[in-house]
């Protein structure tokens, strides 16, 4: 890339930021206009049990619940401008502390199941392309149905009984170690936090406590991606320049990797990028097995619940989080794809 | 086998799939060194599943019969052998150049790829890819060579591709319809290169096209494929003039000549070219022939015969060399 | 990577070391929990999974302990009410301290009560018409009502007194409840030593707590949220939790007499009802029709298939093992009287519509089987799964109102009110913002149920909770359809664990030790 590609790319960015921005704020205010339909009463739940009336419309004046509901936006709108997601009607904390609190643990859990994802996918996409028809070929697109048909829920219970409870291969639940518990750090990513410590037996324990949940977690994304990869890198083995490229005396891999998977990543981080939001949506099934906190949990509280501000909160921070990855996916477009690079130029 | 020719084709035969039906059925012909052959027939007639089949170059074809470069085999080699050949003793040209680039890599990237991958410095393929640009006409190459293949016109990209196949220096050039996805005022540029860096590199030049127009001032010969067959081979001269098969015939008559304005509706060949494993009996060219006889209609596809100047597959060949004499 | 569990038991195993030398709390006990604390809010202690932990942080004033339906003393070593029945008098141990080393005083208590009134807690909910508290002197304290209230002081025992000097610097926040939410301020055997919401909350002794140490006790108490009943037992055999509440019915039946586990069944009072809408018109409004689908509930097959026998027959409106329950009075399971009632009727082909909680198991099961039997009789049961809010905010208007409800009762002491005002009381009807779903609306039960509630004499108070169920048992507006027993799975390490039907769902730590 040169300078001026590079002002254009950066110029882009900014471009696609505060598009995503608008798009956030009419997020929130369809979240928040979609709680309020939702039957049942916030001040109800915060109130408990064989709670009066009065104690109910009493709450419901604290919780701000007896104004309007675009008033109730208003207050929220200029809290949020303020960087204040407001507070949960349940732990009673700020919202933000709330996340922070739990979107580590499901990030470290996307994040080593989106590993994993590409790590196993991809190659084994190309190998079933390159293998068509084949024993292998066969063999792949045998666990890739069955990785596309296995209930996770299923698969997670499965993994926990036997690898980790009957062969005691991996830990059966938990985020760390009994011996590791007190352990915290300051950003609440076990890795991140047990690596800056240079505490490594902390880091390799809380990676052994991750490996079923994200296997559980990536094997229908690793299913799909693998299906995808096979398809695309088997079209792209079609192209006359991969033809070409063989004529020129080159070996198969090279090209295999540099015509043949080169072009078939193209569309496949499209598909990445889509799946670490869908992930993200999904933990919240693997973490129920192998006990972890995690953000979805908190969101399906905040719903049953009726704690609107806590909805909303999850959703624009799952927004933001989709925004990042859309823009990473751009970035790593604006690198793999010449074209892409030159429209952005263009502008 | 004896022979000067530099790559000797024999009873070449390519299958697709489980269907036992050949796309490509028993041909045979040679080329000698520094010479220009066509290979013409319309659409659907085998001419890119033979050349590359000989290359290997056909991820799912069953390849039968021999192909032999200067002596050796290619038919069922190594991907390890066939790489010494392909590029760098045998150049390939497809016809669509808008497919032929890999659209993510830089035209010096491609160009290069080969003579990198026999040990070139990336400093020294690059100034060649720069040079090789220049030979093929790119205008202010030694930028160009940084480019992207659809930031190039079509005409633009035949050549690139074409300066890839030259990149290692091979000795046979195959283009395959090299001009058919190209405007009319292009193609003879891109044919002139082609003829001229063959000329001056004493490279021997296959050009295969549905279009006998196209290639009737280049070849020195001319193969005729029908149906998966070599149905007649010919000198140029020959075949302009005395063509012998009725399928020859009928695609000159195909032509436009010399008076008649473009837009005149041209003739063509009625009926369709058989596809493989529905072949009519008999010559396989008998339900289009105008000359179709009872004894066409039976038994096999009538064997190449050979005449002065090449070979014909028609069993009124005696008939017509008379007619044309 | 086996290591991992090594790794994990060798630590522990450590912390079990017998303890006979030692005096005072050894070892580590881990509990797994199901349900995360939303908060560590005392004025929260109605939600059992708040309570449980409040019971080792905070003191209270009076106590039910595991086994008793009567209160004894906590904080308060006696007490006494006014002849009016409008004040009650506590003294206050003395050398009681809080976590942070200060005297617990009655200022404490006053401040606790004050905080508990002005955020609304539902801590004081069941405290009836509970109005001000005086300080007398350090060590005494005065409760007043606005009326008077018969079991005002079982229902303190879920007041978790705080501190006031470390609470009320936060009080402008919204009562404190955002710094009580994850802090502790409390003077109980167990101070707070790590919250991490949905992972574990773990709780240390306290080394000065006012009762001693002496005997068997565990040094530290750990709660591993663990949402999957199966995952639990997957812990419970590799022995890293001790104590196992949530397994599934199977589980709890497979570790039932299994070498190195205790099976602990308590006679719990968690019933669920499902209450008919006495105002829904048509059919529902006639109390033989009610008679006739009650008679449709088989709940001795209930308990004996869906709870495997986890559980006791109801035969009224109270729990069986509840102070005051009188039975008998239900109809037996009889398909064919009943289905004789609808078709004398011609009340064959009526619908009505049940809305019920599928979070709960019993619900679903019962659901399901009520809906085939009412079939046989002719009736048409639509069951719908709802949340709590839902079903709450629908019974608020006669329009919305299903036709029945299904609704647990979760009473936070031994005592009949606890259970049968919520249920029965017209000013508690789903109309009038209250959980009486059933729409019931009785001048003679609620005469009862008031005089029962603000009687100080026992004997005068259960007969008339006897005459109240007397009543609604021949109006047929509810029926209890499952009273499930508390199964709790443990090690056989732990030793004196025992369930406590005032704090259902959670450990009386300060009796249990590891062997
Ligand atoms: N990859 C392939 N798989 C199956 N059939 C093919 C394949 N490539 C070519 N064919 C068939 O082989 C025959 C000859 O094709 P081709 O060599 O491309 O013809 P031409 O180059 O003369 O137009 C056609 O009938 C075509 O359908
Ligand atoms: S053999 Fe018969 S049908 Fe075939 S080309 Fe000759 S004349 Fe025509
Ligand atoms: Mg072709």
């Amino acid at each position: 890339m040169n300078k001026e590609t590079a002002k254009n790319v950066v110029v882009y960015i900014g471009q696609r930021v505060s598009l995503t921005a608008i798009a956030l704020v009419v997020l929130s205010f369809m979240t928040f206009t979609l709680g309020q339909l939702v039957p049942g009463d916030a001040a109800v739940v915060a109130a408990g049990p064989n709670a009066g009336n009065e104690r109910i419309a009493e709450l419901r004046v604290e919780m701000g619940l007896d104004l309007p509901i675009h008033k109730q936006y208003a207050i929220y709108l200029s809290k949020l401008s303020r960087g204040d997601l407001g507070k949960s009607w349940f732990t009673h904390q700020p919202i933000w502390e709330d996340i922070k609190a739990r979107l580590p643990a499901s990030a470290e859990l996307v994040f080593l199941a989106m590993l994993l994802n590409v790590l196993i996918s991809v190659p084994l996409g190309v190998l079933a392309a390159t293998r068509f028809d084949s024993k292998t070929d066969g063999a792949i697109r045998l666990i890739v149905m069955a990785g596309a048909g296995i209930p996770i829920f299923w698969l997670g219970l499965i993994l926990q009984h036997y690898v980790a409870g009957e062969a005691g291969w991996f830990p059966i639940a938990g985020r760390v170690s009994f011996e590791f518990r007190d352990f915290s750090g300051s950003t609440g990513f076990l890795l991140i936090d047990s690596a800056a410590q240079g505490e490594w037996r902390i880091f390799w324990d809380a990676l052994n406590h991750l490996f079923l949940p994200a296997i559980t977690l990536a094997t229908l994304f690793i299913a799909v991606v693998t299906r995808t990869t096979r398809s695309t890198v088997l079209r792209t083995l079609q192209e006359d320049y991969v033809t070409l490229a063989r004529s020129k005396g080159i070996s198969e891999y090279q090209v295999v990797v540099r015509h043949a998977l080169r072009n078939a990543l193209i569309p496949t981080i499209t598909i990445f990028g889509m799946q670490v939001g869908w992930m993200l949506s999904t933990t919240i099934l693997v973490e129920e097995i192998f006990s972890r906190p995690g953000i979805g949990k908190y969101a399906v509280k905040a719903i049953t619940q009726s704690d609107i501000h806590g909805v909303v909160g999850v959703v624009l921070v799952m927004g933001v989080i989709f925004l990042i990855t859309n823009l990473i996916v751009d970035i790593v477009h604006l690198f793999l794809n010449p074209r892409h690079r030159e429209s952005v130029q263009g502008k | 086998m004896q022979s000067s020719n530099i790559l000797e084709v024999e009873s070449l035969s390519v299958r697709f799939g489980e269907s036992r039906a050949k796309a490509v059925d028993g041909i045979s012909f040679g080329l000698t060194k520094g010479e220009t052959l066509g290979i013409a027939g319309e659409s659907g007639s085998g001419k890119t599943a033979s050349i590359l089949s000989i290359l290997g170059l056909h991820q799912r074809a069953t390849v039968e019969g021999s192909a032999q470069f200067e002596g050796q085999e290619l038919i069922g080699a190594d991907n390890k052998l066939l790489n010494k050949i392909r590029g760098k003793r045998i150049g390939l040209v497809l016809q669509d150049p808008f497919a032929a680039l890999d659209p993510v890599k830089t035209v010096g990237h491609q160009i290069s790829e080969g003579l990198r991958a026999s040990g070139w410095s990336k400093k020294r393929a690059m100034n060649h890819a720069i040079h090789l640009l220049e030979e093929v006409g790119v205008p202010s190459a030694s930028q160009r060579v940084n480019a992207y293949p659809h930031q190039f016109s079509g005409g633009m990209r035949q050549r690139v591709v074409i300066a890839m196949a030259l990149a290692q220096d091979p000795d046979i050039l195959i283009a395959d319809e090299p001009t058919t996805a190209l405007d009319v005022r292009i193609q003879k540029q891109v044919l002139d290169l082609m003829k001229q860096q063959c000329e001056s590199r004493g490279m021997s030049l296959v050009i295969i096209t549905h279009d006998l127009g196209v290639i009737s001032n280049y070849t020195d010969r001319i193969v005729i494929m029908y149906a998966g067959k070599i149905v007649e081979e010919s000198s140029r001269l020959k075949l302009f003039d005395q063509p012998l098969h009725p399928y020859t015939q009928g695609l000159l008559d195909c032509l436009p000549t010399l008076g008649h304005s473009e837009n005149e509706y041209l003739k063509t060949i009625g009926g369709q070219p058989p596809i493989p494993g529905k072949l009519p009996s008999g010559c396989r060219y008998h339900p289009r022939c105008a000359f179709t006889e009872p004894a066409c209609t039976n038994g096999n596809n009538p064997p190449l015969v050979p005449v002065k100047w090449g070979r014909s597959a028609c069993i009124q060949l005696e008939k017509f060399l008379k007619e044309s004499q | 990577m086996k290591p991992t569990i090594r790794k994990f038991l060798v630590p522990l195993a450590a912390l079990l070391l017998p303890t006979g030398v030692l005096a005072g709390p050894s070892g580590t006990l881990v509990i797994a929990e199901n349900l995360t604390p939303e908060n560590l809010d005392p004025a929260n202690s109605q939600n059992s999974t708040v309570d449980q932990l409040m019971l080792g942080m905070y003191d209270t004033l009076v106590q039910f302990t595991a086994g008793e339906t009567t209160v004894s003393p906590r904080l308060a070593t006696d007490w006494s009410a006014s002849a009016d029945g409008l004040s009650y008098t506590f003294n206050l141990r003395s050398g009681v301290t809080f976590h942070d080393g200060s005297a617990l005083t009655a200022d404490d208590v006053c401040f606790t009560f004050d905080r508990n009134q002005a955020a609304g807690a539902n801590a004081l909910t069941d405290a009836g018409p509970y109005d001000s508290c005086n300080i007398v002197d350090d060590h005494t304290v005065q409760l007043n009502l606005s009326a008077p209230f018969g079991p005002f002081v079982s229902a303190l025992g879920r007041v978790y007194i705080v501190n006031k000097d470390l609470v009320e610097p936060h009080m402008a926040d919204n009562h404190a409840r955002s710094w009580l939410s994850v802090n502790e301020a409390g003077s109980g055997p167990y101070v707070l030593k790590s919250y991490k919401p949905d992972d574990s909350i773990s709780m240390t002794a306290y080394a000065d707590y006012w009762a001693g140490w002496d005997g068997n006790h565990v040094a530290e108490v750990v709660f591993r949220v663990v949402p999957e009943a199966s995952t639990q037992a997957a812990l419970l055999k590799a022995g890293e939790v001790h104590i196992a509440p949530d397994l599934t019915i199977d589980d709890k039946i497979a570790f039932q007499g299994k070498d190195g586990y205790i099976t602990d069944i308590g006679a719990a009072a968690t019933p669920l009802y499902f209450m008919i809408n006495v105002q829904a018109g048509g059919p529902l409004s006639d109390r033989l029709f009610r008679k006739a689908i009650i008679m449709a509930v088989d709940i001795k097959a209930l308990c004996d298939a869906v709870l495997q026998g986890f559980c006791a027959y109801p035969e009224g409106p109270m729990p069986s093992n509840w102070p005051g329950h009188v039975g008998g009075i239900y109809p037996e399971f009889d398909l064919e009287a009943a289905k004789k009632i609808i078709d004398d009727n011609g009340w064959a082909g009526t619908e009505v519509n049940l809305t019920f909680l599928p979070e709960e198991e019993i619900q679903q099961r019962a659901s399901e089987m009520w809906q085939a039997n009412l079939a046989k009789i002719g009736v048409k049961l639509n069951a719908t799964g709802d949340t709590w809010p839902a079903l709450y905010a629908a019974a608020q208007s006669l329009d919305t109102a299903p036709d029945a409800g299904g609704s647990s009762a979760f009473p936070p002491f031994p005592d009949p009110h606890g259970i049968l005002y919520g249920l029965l009381h017209s000013s508690k009807m789903g109309i009038n913002g209250g959980t009486n779903f059933s729409q019931y609306s009785n001048p003679e039960v609620d005469a009862r149920l008031d005089k029962a509630a603000s009687s100080a004499d026992q004997a005068e108070r259960m007969k008339l909770y006897g005459e109240v169920q007397e009543i609604v048992g021949n109006d047929y507006i509810h029926v209890l359809v499952a009273q499930p027993a508390s199964v709790v799975t443990l090690s056989d390490k732990v030793v004196g664990y025992k369930y406590n039907v005032a704090h259902h769902q959670t450990f009386n730590f300060m009796d249990i030790g590891l062997k």
